[in-house]
């Protein structure tokens, strides 16, 4: 582990001063907010910041709305205020889940969900928000921009300032699963995050999201998707998993192999659907 | 900036005092004396340097110092009143939770958390909430049973 270099901080008073800073003699500086992906890069000599700038106390930034049937998450908000937000309700089981799936008690007090966006690659939090089709708010001190949660990871003078997606409604269920090789550690070997739309026994609509669809690329599974809509439930769960293993090409890596991948994939987004299922029908075992 | 000067409060204790950007929380804490507060991993895993920052449990490791401005820091020092041990140390006693202890001072700290959100966690809780801090000595069953019994004598005391 290296030592932390010395680095100059800068401390803003507001949103705005946050965005002046970046877009002037703060070019180059790095953003840090609650800190779990920063402090283990630098101690592990993966970036060396020489200017940073700490926006982990904008309270402006620190938020869950839900307004007009849309939810509105502000990128300061932690993984613990997601989990404890009486905005989602048992319909956002794959949220709540994240109080067993994401790292651990102090992790989730800390880590926060533009951090999650910024930091990118397989982090959970991109394929929930990609299973709710959400859309991230990313400004500077002249643009803002809207983008995917795959594509939120920002440009130097940029910060990630909100999430958003249309409330799931009536009928409709969004789950999330995670195999991973120790509860503590965060790290997933497969995940899968599916949301779900009931009407009449029949699929109404459905995403289904997974870590990794090709290569490292978390991504949905639209061929599957669209095979499924319209079926009855029962039916759609009977021929999902043999679809999903043909459908996915995971990069194998000392976590799991391809194949390996390939198999725990298909178990996953199949009990995934289930889930959304059993929360939908009130519990009612019809698969 | 490179320095700051922090106003915050350490155990009850209102301080100012001249911080480097570079410091991590852990880092200042035990420059300040503050010794309960250990090093493991460095990067989150093993919860040896939890602290309570306005009550919320986190680890020191993480957090650079700067960050804790104007916000109160409590760790195990300051659980002690006057000669008098805190409840969840007492237990640990009792039950011999401890070994080399360096890992004890992380779990106390989360214990208090735990009780502070949930007063009467169930076993499972308890071990749920330990996935976080890793004792390397020995089992976690002594460690788990101090803070059941812990959480159940302060109810009677209620
Ligand atoms: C022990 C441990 C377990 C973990 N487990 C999991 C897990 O289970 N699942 C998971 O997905 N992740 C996990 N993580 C990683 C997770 O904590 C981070 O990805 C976290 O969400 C990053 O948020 P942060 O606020 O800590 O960001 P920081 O570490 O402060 O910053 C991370 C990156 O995001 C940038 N950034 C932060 N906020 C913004 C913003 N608003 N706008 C623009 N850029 C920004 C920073 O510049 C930096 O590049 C774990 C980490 C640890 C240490
Ligand atoms: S030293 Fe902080 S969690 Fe290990
Ligand atoms: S008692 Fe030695 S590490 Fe826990």
């Amino acid at each position: 582990m290296r030592e932390i270099p010395d680095f100059d901080i800068y401390i803003p008073s507001s949103l705005s001063d946050a965005l002046d800073y970046l877009s002037n003699e703060g070019k180059e500086a790095f953003v840090i907010a609650g800190c779990t992906d920063f402090i283990p890069m630098v101690k592990r000599g993966r970036i060396r910041p020489i200017k940073v700038l700490d926006i982990s106390h904008l309270r402006e930034l620190r938020y869950i709305t839900l307004d007009s049937g849309f939810i509105k998450i502000g990128a300061l908000t932690t993984i613990s205020d997601l989990v404890n937000s009486p905005v989602f309700d048992n319909r956002y089981g794959g949220i709540k889940s994240l109080e067993r799936y994401f790292g651990v008690i102090t992790t989730r007090n800390m880590a926060t969900v533009g951090g999650n966006l910024a930091s990118g690659g397989e982090r959970d939090l991109i394929q929930i928000f990609l299973a709710l089709d959400a859309q991230v708010k990313i400004r500077s001190l002249q643009n803002e921009r809207v983008t995917s949660p795959t594509e939120a990871k920002p440009n130097l003078g940029e910060l990630i300032t909100e999430i958003t997606f249309k409330d799931i409604g009536a009928d409709s269920c969004m789950e999330f699963s995670k195999f991973e090789k120790r509860a503590a550690n965060g790290i997933s070997v497969c995940t899968a995050a599916v949301t779900l739309k009931i009407s009449d026994n029949l699929v109404e609509d459905v995403k289904i999201v997974v870590n990794r669809v090709k290569g490292r690329e978390p991504g949905r599974l639209y061929r599957v998707e669209e095979s499924i809509i319209g079926k009855r439930i029962e039916d759609a769960i009977n021929d999902v998993d043999i679809m999903v293993k043909s459908e996915v090409d995971p990069a194998g890596d000392f976590r799991g192999s391809k194949k390996f991948r390939k198999e725990i994939t298909k178990v996953l987004v199949k009990r995934t659907l289930i889930k959304c299922i059993r929360t939908i029908t009130g519990g009612v075992d019809r698969v | 900036m490179k320095f700051l000067n922090l106003r915050l409060k350490i155990n009850g204790e209102e301080k100012i005092i001249r911080v480097g950007s570079r410091e991590r929380l852990l880092d200042l804490l035990r420059r300040l004396g503050y010794k309960s507060v250990k090093e493991g991993c460095s990067t989150g895993d093993c919860g040896s340097c939890n602290v309570l920052v306005d009550g919320v449990l986190v680890n020191s490791c993480l957090m650079l110092a700067i960050q804790a401005r104007n916000r109160e820091i409590t760790t195990v020092e300051g659980f002690v009143t006057g000669r008098k041990l805190h409840p969840l140390q007492e237990s640990f006693l009792e039950f011999a939770a401890s070994q080399c202890g360096y890992c004890i001072p992380g779990i106390l700290v989360t214990a208090e958390y735990l009780l502070s959100v949930n007063p009467n966690p169930s076993e499972e809780e308890i071990r749920r909430i330990l996935v976080g801090n890793i004792c390397r000595c020995g089992g976690y069953t002594k460690i788990v049973e101090a803070i059941r019994t812990a959480s159940l004598l302060s109810r009677e005391r209620r």
